[in-house]
C-alpha cells in the first residue's frame, strides 16, 4: 500500500513537471515579447527582457522556472500587478481560498445530493420519482453552466429578489448559494446518472440475488450490498468531476462577478501576462493530479479486489 | 397392463376416457412434426438495431427536435431577409417580436403597395434620394409614389397615391407639389408599371416587414439571424472536431492494438499522459497560443486550404487542433480496446480456424463488431466539442466577431443581462436542446446498438 | 406422506414472463409434493421453467415474471399468498437456495464472515455479534473450510470456485432452513470438485435431515444424491417418479431420450449415445399439443393437436404425460 502511493505520488509529481514544461513552451512560442508595446524600442525591451531572465537560452529559462517551482517562488508578474509576486497573488490575496472554497461546495453538493438521487431514480425504477429524476438529469447534463448560472442571477437574484447579485467575495453564507449550485449542477446530475446506471446494473448482479434468497430487507440490499458496488464508477468520476468544476469555476466567476483564481486565470490569458499563467495553470493541475490521486486510493477502500501493490488494473 | 389412472395429484380433474380413446392414434409424419412449430424469422443485427431504435420514442423525439434546430441552422438564414452580421442601425436593441418605428412604417406602406421593386445601387438613381421619404409622380391620370425602402434591403415598393393613408408617410410639401412627377423615376420604366426596368427585378409582393422573432441586439443586428449562424456554427464544429477525433482516435488505437507488445506500451503511457493532464487548461493555452501565428499563416499562405480556413476564423481553427491535440485519447483507448478484445474473441479464432481470410475477417466480423462503439462515441463526443466550443466562445475565447456561435452569443448577453434577458435565453435554450437531443440520440443508438449496456 | 399435511406441496403452478415479444409461459401447471428428509430433483434442458419454478417458490422472481396461477402450500402455509414481509422473513430462514455461479454470487467488496452473518442477523434479532460470528465458523468447518477463522476475514476473490461454492452453502445453512433449494450448485465447477460438493450436500442431508430440491441438467447428478425426479420439458413436468423408476423403467419418451443421450458406465461397448434430435420449444410460439411432440418419434396424430394427460404409470407415484399410455390402454381394452 505504502508503496503504491509513493509509486503514484511519484508519477503525479512527473505529470505535474510535464505540465510545466507544456506551458512553458506554449507560452514560449508566442512570437513577440511580452514588453512590445507601441511605444517600445528595441533597447527598451531588451532591458526589461533582460531584468526578467528572458534573454537567456530556453532550456535555462525552464530549469529556473522548475527550480523557482519547487522553492515555492511562481516569479513575478510581467503587467498585471507588476512586480508582485505570483505566489503572493495567487494565495495571498485571497484568490485561491476564495475558488478552493467554492470547489469544495460543489464537490460536496454533487456527491451528497447526486449520490442518493441516483439510488433513489433506481430503487423506485419506472415510477413517477423516477421519470422525474430522469427528466431532470438529462436536462442537467445538457445545460452549459454558463445558461444556468446566468438563470439564477437573473430570476433568483433580479427578478424574485432572493439572492444577492453580486456575489463579490463571498462574505454572506447566502452568497454562495447560487455560484454553487450553479457549479455544481451539471457534476450533480452527471453524479445521479451514474449511480443510477450502475445501481440498476448492481441490482441485476447474482449477489444481489444471494442477498435476497438470505431474505434480507430491501434496503438493506440496496445500501448495503448494491450501493457500494455501484460507488466505483462514482468515484472514478470524481477525477474529471474536479477539473470540469475548476473549468465550470471559470465560468461561475464570470458570471457573478466572483474575485477568484478562474476570472484572474482569464484576463492574465487575455494580457499575457506569463508568469501568472504559467502559476495558475500549475496550480490548478496539481490540485487535479492530486485528486486523481485520491480517487485512485479511495479505490482500494471500497473494491478489495483492486491489488494496489502490484499497481496494475 | 396397468390400469389407466390420472395421477393422484391431478385427481381432481376426472378424464373423459371416451373423448380421449376417440383420438386420431396413428402416428404423425415427419411434415406434420416440423410443420407443428413456427419458427420465427431470424433478424439482422442492423435491422433489428434499427427496429429498437425506432421503438424508443424519446430518442425518436429528440432526433425529430434535432433535425429542426439542425433545418433552423441551416435552412433558416435563407429563408429571413436578415444577415448575423448586417447592423439595422434604425431597428436597435428591439425586444423579440417588437418592430422599430421605420420598420412599422415600412408595414403600413407594404399594406397598400402595388409593386416591389429590387434595385441596384448606383449614383444618381433613385438610392440617392433621401432615405425613408415617399416621391410622387403621376402616370396616365393616377398618381403613384414610390418609397425606397431600407428596412427590407434595397426595395422600391410603388403604391397608388389614392389607396395610400397620405398621414404615415407623406411629406407634404412633395405631395402637394407633386416635384417628382417626371423625375428619375421615369428611368425606372413607369411608362408602363408593369415592365421591367433595367436594374429591377420584380418582386413578390410581401405585405409585411419581417418581424425580429428574437429581437434585436444593441447593435442592430437581428437575434434570430444571429442564433440560426451561431447554431451553424456550433454544429458544424461539433460534428467536424468529433470526425477528427474518431479519425485520429481509430488510426492511433488501432494501431497501438494491431501492434501490440512495447510499441502498444510506450503509445498508451502516452495516452495515459494526455489523459490525466486537465484539458480545460491546456486548451485555454493553446487557444491563446495559436491565435496570433495561426492567423499570420492564413494571411500569408496562398493555398486554397489556408483560405477556407481563414473564411472560418483563427477560433474556430484552433478548436480544431485543440481537438486534434487532446481529445482524441478517449477514441483511441476505446478503439484500442475493441481491437484487442475482437482479437482475441472466440468467432475471430474460429474464422482464422476456418481459414477465412484476414479481410474478410476484418469485413465480416472486426467492422460490424466494433463499429456499433465508434458511432456511440462519436455521436456522444459531438455535444461534449458543442460545449467546449460554447465555454470557449463564453469566456472570450472562442470564434471573434462578427463571426458568432451560441456560445459568444451568450457572453454577448451577460453584460446586458438585467435588462435583456432574452438576449441570453433564446441562444442558450437552442445549444440546451442541441446537447440534450445529441445526447439523447445518442443514447439511443447506443441502447439499439447493444442492448446490453442499457 | 401419511396425513395431508405434506412438507412443500405445488399445485398447477403457472409462472409467466410478460415480455414486449409477447406472454412466455416459462412454467405452465406444474405439480408435484416433496415429503421432509426428501431429496427431489428436477431435470430439465435450459429453458425448460425449472429455474424459474424454484424462485417462485422461494419468491425471488422478478419482473417481468409473475405466478398467473395454482398454489405452493409449505408445511401447510400457502407460501404464494405471504405478504413481501412475510416472504422476506421465510426466505434464508426456513427455505434457501443456493445458485449456478458461486463466483458472482458473493458480493466481492465483502468479507466471507460479514455475508455469513449477515443471514443469520437479519433473521434472529436476538443473536449477538459475538454468537453469530461462532456459528458462522461452525458452518465454514462443517462445510469443510479449513482455517475458518481466518477464511471469515478474506474477501471472495481469495476463494477458489469450489470453496465459494461451500461458503454459498453455509451461508445457505446458517439459519438451519428446512428446505434447501440448489439451482445447477455444481455445473459451473471442475469434475473433481462437483464430486466434492455433492459429497458434501449429501453428507450434510444426512446430517441434518433437511429436504433438498436438486434443479439439474445433469442425470448423473440426480442419480447420486436424489430420491425422486421431476422431469421437465418446456414448463411441464413430463415425468416424475422415484429415482430408479425414472432410470430403470422410465415411461415418457423425453426421459428415454434424456437417457440414451447420457453416458453410462454399463454401457455395452459400440453402443452409441442417441441425441434428441431437434431444438428446444420456442416458448414464444409453444405447440398446440404436446411440447415435445416435434422432437419425438413417436409422435401421433394427437400429440400435436392436444395436451396429454397426466397418468399414473406404476407403483410409488410414478407418473407421465404421453398419449401414448392412453393409447396403450385403447390398444389392452379392445
Amino acid at each position: 500500500m505504502l508503496s503504491y502511493v509513493a509509486k503514484r505520488i511519484g508519477v503525479s509529481v512527473l505529470t505535474l513537471l510535464l505540465i510545466i514544461c507544456i506551458t512553458f513552451l506554449l507560452m514560449n512560442a508566442v512570437p513577440g515579447s511580452p514588453f512590445m508595446t507601441e511605444k517600445s524600442t528595441p533597447e527598451m525591451i531588451a532591458m526589461a527582457e533582460a531584468k526578467y531572465g528572458l534573454d537567456k537560452p530556453l532550456i535555462v529559462q525552464l530549469w529556473n522556472y522548475i527550480k523557482g517551482y519547487f522553492q515555492g517562488d511562481m516569479g513575478v508578474s510581467l503587467k498585471m500587478q507588476k512586480g508582485t509576486d505570483v505566489t503572493t497573488i495567487i494565495f495571498r490575496e485571497g484568490k485561491f481560498v476564495l475558488s478552493f472554497k467554492l470547489g469544495v461546495w460543489a464537490v460536496l453538493l454533487a456527491v451528497i445530493v447526486g449520490v442518493p438521487l441516483g439510488c433513489i431514480a433506481a430503487y423506485n425504477r419506472g415510477s413517477w420519482i423516477d421519470s422525474v429524476l430522469r427528466v431532470m438529469t438529462t436536462v442537467g447534463v445538457a445545460i452549459p453552466s454558463f445558461v444556468l448560472c446566468s438563470l439564477l442571477l437573473i430570476y433568483c437574484g433580479v427578478k424574485w429578489e432572493l439572492l444577492p447579485v453580486i456575489s463579490g467575495s463571498l462574505t454572506d453564507w447566502k452568497a454562495y448559494i447560487a455560484p454553487v449550485i450553479g457549479l455544481s449542477f451539471y457534476p450533480m446530475c452527471y453524479i445521479a446518472k451514474l449511480t443510477r446506471t450502475s445501481m440498476l446494473d448492481a441490482i441485476n448482479q447474482d449477489y444481489i440475488r444471494t442477498a435476497r434468497a438470505k431474505g434480507l430487507k430491501t434496503g438493506r440490499i440496496i445500501f448495503k450490498h448494491a450501493l457500494r458496488n455501484c460507488l466505483i464508477p462514482v468515484i472514478t468520476y470524481l477525477g474529471p468531476m474536479t477539473a470540469g468544476i475548476i473549468t465550470g469555476g471559470f465560468v461561475v466567476e464570470q458570471t457573478f462577478q466572483i474575485p477568484g483564481l478562474g476570472k484572474y486565470f482569464i484576463s492574465s490569458i487575455l494580457n499575457r501576462d506569463y508568469p501568472i499563467i504559467m502559476g495558475t495553470t500549475v496550480v490548478l493541475a496539481a490540485l487535479v493530479i492530486m485528486m486523481n490521486l485520491i480517487v485512485d486510493i479511495t479505490y482500494k477502500l471500497v473494491d478489495p479486489r483492486i491489488s494496489l501493490i502490484k499497481g496494475d488494473s | 397392463m396397468q390400469k389407466l389412472n390420472l395421477f393422484q395429484l391431478n385427481a381432481d380433474r376426472v378424464p373423459d376416457l371416451k373423448e380421449m380413446f376417440a383420438a386420431d392414434f396413428t402416428p404423425a409424419s415427419a411434415e406434420e412434426r416440423v410443420s407443428a412449430t413456427e419458427s420465427r424469422k431470424s433478424v439482422s443485427y442492423w435491422r433489428d438495431a434499427l427496429r429498437r431504435f425506432k421503438q424508443n420514442k424519446v430518442s425518436m423525439g429528440a432526433l425529430a427536435l434535432f433535425f429542426v434546430i439542425f433545418l433552423f441552422s441551416f435552412l433558416g438564414p435563407m429563408l429571413i431577409p436578415y444577415n448575423y452580421a448586417d447592423q439595422y442601425r434604425c431597428s436597435m436593441k428591439l425586444a423579440p417580436g417588437e418592430f422599430s418605428k421605420a420598420e412599422m412604417t415600412a408595414k403600413a406602406a407594404l399594406e397598400h403597395a402595388d409593386l416591389i421593386y429590387d434595385t441596384v445601387l448606383s449614383p444618381g438613381s433613385i438610392s440617392s434620394l433621401s432615405r425613408n421619404t415617399t416621391y410622387w409622380f403621376r402616370h396616365k391620370g393616377v398618381t403613384y409614389s414610390f418609397y425606397n425602402e431600407k428596412t427590407l434591403g434595397d426595395v422600391i415598393v410603388l403604391f397608388r397615391a389614392e389607396d395610400a393613408d397620405p398621414l404615415v408617410y407623406i411629406s407634404e410639401k412633395d405631395a402637394e407639389n407633386g416635384v417628382f412627377d417626371n423625375v428619375t423615376v421615369i428611368a425606372y420604366s413607369t411608362e408602363n408599371i408593369d415592365t421591367r426596368a433595367e436594374n429591377t427585378a420584380r418582386l413578390p409582393l410581401i405585405r409585411n416587414v419581417c418581424p425580429h422573432v428574437f429581437g434585436t441586439d444593441s447593435a442592430g443586428r437581428d437575434l434570430m439571424a444571429r442564433c440560426m449562424y451561431g447554431g451553424r456554427v456550433s454544429l458544424s464544429i461539433g460534428i467536424i472536431a468529433a470526425l477528427i477525433v474518431l479519425f485520429i482516435g481509430s488510426l492511433y488505437g488501432s494501431v497501438a492494438g494491431l501492434i501490440g507488445g512495447k510499441v502498444d506500451f510506450i503509445m498508451m503511457r502516452v495516452v495515459d499522459i494526455i489523459y490525466s493532464v486537465p484539458d480545460v487548461l491546456i486548451v485555454l493555452l493553446l487557444q491563446v497560443v495559436l491565435k496570433d501565428p495561426l492567423q499570420a499563416w492564413l494571411d500569408s499562405s496562398p493555398s486554397g486550404f489556408a483560405r477556407m480556413m481563414s473564411n472560418l476564423g483563427v477560433g474556430i481553427v484552433s478548436i480544431f487542433i485543440t481537438f486534434a491535440c487532446l481529445y482524441w485519447v478517449g477514441m483511441s483507448r476505446i478503439v484500442r480496446g475493441q481491437v484487442l478484445q475482437l482479437k482475441s474473441q472466440e468467432f475471430v479464432t474460429a474464422a482464422t480456424a476456418l481459414g477465412v481470410p484476414r479481410s474478410r475477417i476484418v469485413k465480416r466480423h472486426l467492422l460490424p463488431n466494433s463499429v456499433g462503439q465508434l458511432v456511440i462515441a462519436t455521436c456522444l463526443q459531438i455535444p461534449s466539442a458543442i460545449f467546449l466550443e460554447s465555454f470557449l466562445s463564453f469566456l472570450g475565447l472562442g470564434v471573434s466577431i462578427p463571426m458568432t456561435s451560441l456560445g459568444s452569443l451568450c457572453s454577448d448577453a451577460l453584460e446586458t443581462i438585467t435588462l435583456y434577458p432574452y438576449r441570453l435565453l433564446y441562444p442558450g435554450i437552442i445549444l440546451t436542446l442541441l446537447v440534450l437531443t445529441l445526447n439523447l440520440v445518442g443514447d439511443g443508438i447506443r441502447d439499439a446498438l447493444d442492448p446490453r449496456l442499457k | 406422506m401419511k396425513n395431508n399435511e405434506k412438507f412443500l406441496e405445488v399445485r398447477d403452478l403457472r409462472v409467466s414472463f410478460f415480455t414486449h415479444a409477447g406472454e412466455v409461459k416459462a412454467v405452465d401447471g406444474i405439480s408435484y409434493d416433496l415429503g421432509e428428509h426428501e431429496v427431489m430433483g428436477i431435470v430439465g434442458e435450459s429453458g425448460s421453467g425449472k429455474s424459474v419454478e424454484a424462485y417462485s417458490i422461494i419468491g425471488l422472481l422478478q419482473n417481468p415474471g409473475r405466478v398467473i396461477g395454482g398454489s405452493v402450500k409449505f408445511m401447510g402455509e400457502d407460501v404464494l399468498a405471504y405478504s413481501e414481509e412475510q416472504k422476506r422473513e421465510f426466505r434464508g430462514n426456513k427455505v434457501s437456495m443456493i445458485f449456478q455461479n458461486p463466483m458472482t454470487c458473493l458480493n466481492p467488496v465483502y468479507t466471507i464472515g460479514n455475508q455469513l452473518m449477515e443471514a443469520l442477523l437479519c433473521h434472529n434479532k436476538d443473536v449477538t455479534r459475538k454468537a453469530a460470528y461462532d456459528r458462522a465458523v461452525e458452518m465454514l468447518e462443517l462445510v469443510g473450510i479449513n482455517n475458518a477463522r481466518k477464511r471469515m476475514k478474506q474477501y471472495p476473490h481469495e476463494f477458489s470456485g469450489g470453496m465459494r461454492q461451500r461458503a454459498m452453502i453455509a451461508m445457505a445453512l446458517i439459519c438451519s432452513p428446512k428446505l434447501l433449494i440448489a439451482d445447477e450448485p455444481t455445473t459451473a465447477l471442475d469434475v473433481t470438485i462437483q464430486a466434492q460438493i455433492l459429497e458434501l450436500m449429501k453428507d450434510i442431508q444426512r446430517k441434518t435431515g433437511m429436504s433438498i430440491i436438486f434443479i439439474t441438467h445433469n442425470l448423473g447428478v440426480v442419480a447420486e444424491i436424489c430420491d425422486r425426479v421431476s422431469v421437465m420439458y418446456a414448463g411441464h413436468i413430463v415425468e416424475q417418479g422415484n429415482v430408479n423408476d425414472i432410470f430403470y423403467r422410465p415411461k415418457h419418451p423425453y426421459t428415454e431420450g434424456l437417457l440414451r443421450s447420457m453416458p453410462r458406465v454399463d454401457t455395452k461397448e459400440r453402443e452409441r449415445l442417441i441425441p434428441i434430435e431437434g431444438t428446444p420449444v420456442d416458448l414464444l410460439n409453444p405447440p398446440k399439443g404436446c411440447p415435445f411432440a416435434p422432437r419425438c418419434e413417436k409422435c401421433l396424430k394427437v400429440c400435436l393437436e392436444h395436451k396429454p394427460p397426466f397418468l399414473q404409470v406404476g407403483e410409488d407415484a410414478h407418473g407421465s404425460a404421453c398419449w401414448l399410455h392412453v393409447k396403450e390402454m385403447k390398444e389392452a381394452g379392445e
